[in-house]
């Protein structure tokens, strides 16, 4: 048994939604669907048609081109990034190893100092002990 | 045919449509292009979609056959998918009409627009079902909501699948045409007098993202006397939540008391469905 | 026919023996709720009509029909200029062709939302003729019904 009750007040509720959603409704278009010719006057819109193709294809093939200079350029980009990325890496090793040289290179000079300060006290030593050697020998002769 | 049934039919919605700027030529770049149209709530977005790019066929870019595939509508940024009802989708985003200041919304000079837009672009919203074969993939998708309806109304779907050619292709017709004659006496080929269950779906307030599938309601009593609050109360919807919401359908609030086999054949919509609205108070 | 207790006892039971893990098409399972997620290496046809080349199956119990419920989504994996992988979703017009001929009549693949995307869903009009249904063969209809639908036509 259908509920009065209910279908009353479903009744009214529904009638209200009419009122408040058709409120200016005329200044809306009615749609059918799947309309695809709305067109009166044929002669003259068949001319209109070929302009529309031509434009359609330009603009067609200019976005196409658009699209592909935009990618190379994200591409070219990326690359440049990647570039100064490697330039910047390759600055700091550089500079790393340009410390490292020249922190070698001072201990190089050292080294060599050093080992020449010693080549020099053995060459003394030896010239003394050669001198050493001549005076006894004379002494024994003379 | 109820006069219920009738009013719900017939419902339509002012709707104001904003067309995507990459669709079409503009002489002022800065103002939008609108087309005003009044959209039935009872049919798919997608069956206007050619009627609407016809209307401002003079200014596209494309050709419409190019464009229509990668089309879609959406209301403040969400994508409204084509596969639900105009009404459902409306009423999943807006709030209800008794949540609108009364003063204002009975006013005979105040008006209610429904904004949306008509969005092109080539990467389709991840809930957007693709539409590959036009209208035909509309119409089986269609009709492959009515099996399923078919089938939680009879335990079968023998009535749909032994519809005759002629019948089969009226039913859609009917849709297309919106002629409620017979679309009513195609329904009622499928809708039983006595229902094994009501195919329901369930939507959430502007959560668009996440439909529900068809609610399934346990079979407790007879349908002559399970009420939507007991639907609610059986489903994973309500918990805490249960006083604070609110049910509306085709566009109003729905009492809980009434019995759900009723609102059902007052309330289908045209893919065999009731479509429930959730709402917070 | 499956109960829903039937389906998730049976799901379990699958996910834990492996069988499905140990696959060699099989990429990964995840199993949560009642929905078993399965990623898989699709067949060479399907892989060259489509360009896809991952499949997603998910598992699912349709309360409507009280039956297991299969869908799919393809996935493509590719490079793009700037070397950044991308993931898209390859569809087709025709998804008949995953079927073998003798069933693409008995079967309607219809593309549904689940979870905020598209995936296909193949239904079945007559499972039990393709599976097989009898009393003692209930306990494993799962596994029989994941083995046709997904692996024999499907998977690699």
């Amino acid at each position: 048994m259908p509920d009065e009750i209910h279908r009353s007040e479903l009744l009214q509720k529904l009638q209200g939604r009419d009122t408040i959603e058709s409120n200016f409704s005329e200044l809306f278009e009615d749609i059918l669907p799947n309309e695809d010719n709305l067109d009166v006057d044929k002669a003259y819109v068949s001319e209109y048609r070929q302009l529309v193709k031509h434009l359609r294809s330009e603009v067609q093939s200019r976005d196409n081109e658009l699209v592909i200079l935009h990618e190379r350029l994200t591409v070219m980009n990326k690359n440049m990034e990647k570039i100064n990325d490697e330039i910047i890496g390759s600055s700091i090793e550089n500079n790393v190893l340009q410390q490292k040289y020249d922190t070698l290179r001072v201990e190089y000079d050292k080294l060599v100092q050093r080992w020449l300060k010693k080549v020099q006290k053995e060459a003394d030593k030896m010239n003394e002990h050669v001198a050493q050697a001549d005076n006894q020998v004379e002494s024994k002769h003379g | 045919m109820s006069d219920i049934h009738h009013l719900v039919w017939n419902g339509g919605l002012n709707t104001q449509i904003e067309i995507d700027k990459s669709l079409v030529f503009m002489d002022d770049e800065s103002k939008p292009l609108f087309i005003n149209v009044r959209l039935p709530r009872e049919s798919y977005f997608v069956l206007y979609a050619s009627s609407l790019l016809h209307k401002i066929k003079l200014k596209l870019r494309k050709d419409i056959d190019e464009v229509l595939p990668y089309i879609w509508f959406e209301q403040d940024g969400s994508n409204l998918p084509w596969n639900i009802p105009i009404g459902t989708l409306h009423d999943v985003m807006n709030p209800r009409i008794s949540e609108l200041p009364i003063e204002a919304a009975a006013s005979s000079t105040s008006i209610l627009v429904w904004k949306i837009r008509m969005v092109y672009g080539q990467e389709l919203p991840q809930n957007h079902i693709p539409l590959t074969n036009g209208l035909e993939q509309v119409q089986k998708y269609w009709m492959h909501q009515w099996k399923q309806a078919c089938f939680v109304l009879n335990g079968t779907s023998k009535q749909i699948m032994s519809m005759k050619m002629d019948d089969s292709k009226a039913f859609w017709q009917s849709v297309i045409s919106r002629n409620v004659d017979i679309f009513s006496s195609m329904s009622d080929k499928i809708v039983p007098s006595i229902p094994r269950n009501i195919p329901v779906m369930v939507h959430r307030q502007n959560y668009m993202d996440f439909i529900s599938q068809p609610l399934v309601i346990p079979q407790k009593e007879s349908w002559k006397t399970t009420t939507l609050q007991t639907v609610l109360d059986s489903s994973e919807y309500t918990t805490t939540e249960q006083n604070t919401l609110a049910v509306v359908c085709q566009g109003i609030d729905v009492p809980c008391s009434i019995l759900i086999e009723e609102l059902y054949r007052d309330f289908v919509s045209l893919d065999g469905f009731l479509h429930l609205i959730l709402q917070q108070q | 026919m499956i109960t829903k207790t039937q389906f998730d006892t049976q799901l379990q039971q699958i996910y834990a023996e492996r069988t499905l893990q140990d696959r060699t098409d099989v990429q990964v399972v995840f199993f949560q709720d009642s929905t078993l997620l399965i990623h898989l290496s699709p067949k060479p046809s399907i892989r060259e009509k489509t360009g896809a080349t991952l499949l997603l199956g998910r598992i699912e119990y349709s309360e409507i029909y009280q039956e297991p419920s299969l869908y799919i989504q393809l996935i493509e994996h590719k490079r793009g200029l700037d070397g950044l992988e991308i993931i898209s979703h390859p569809s087709i017009n025709d998804m008949n062709i995953f079927l073998p001929d003798d069933y693409q009549t008995l079967f309607v693949i219809q593309p549904e939302v689940l979870d905020g995307s598209v995936w296909w869903c193949f239904h079945q009009c007559d499972t039990s003729k393709i599976v097989g249904e009898n009393s003692s063969t209930t306990g494993t209809y799962l596994k029989r019904w994941i083995s046709v639908f997904l692996f024999s036509w499907l998977g690699d």
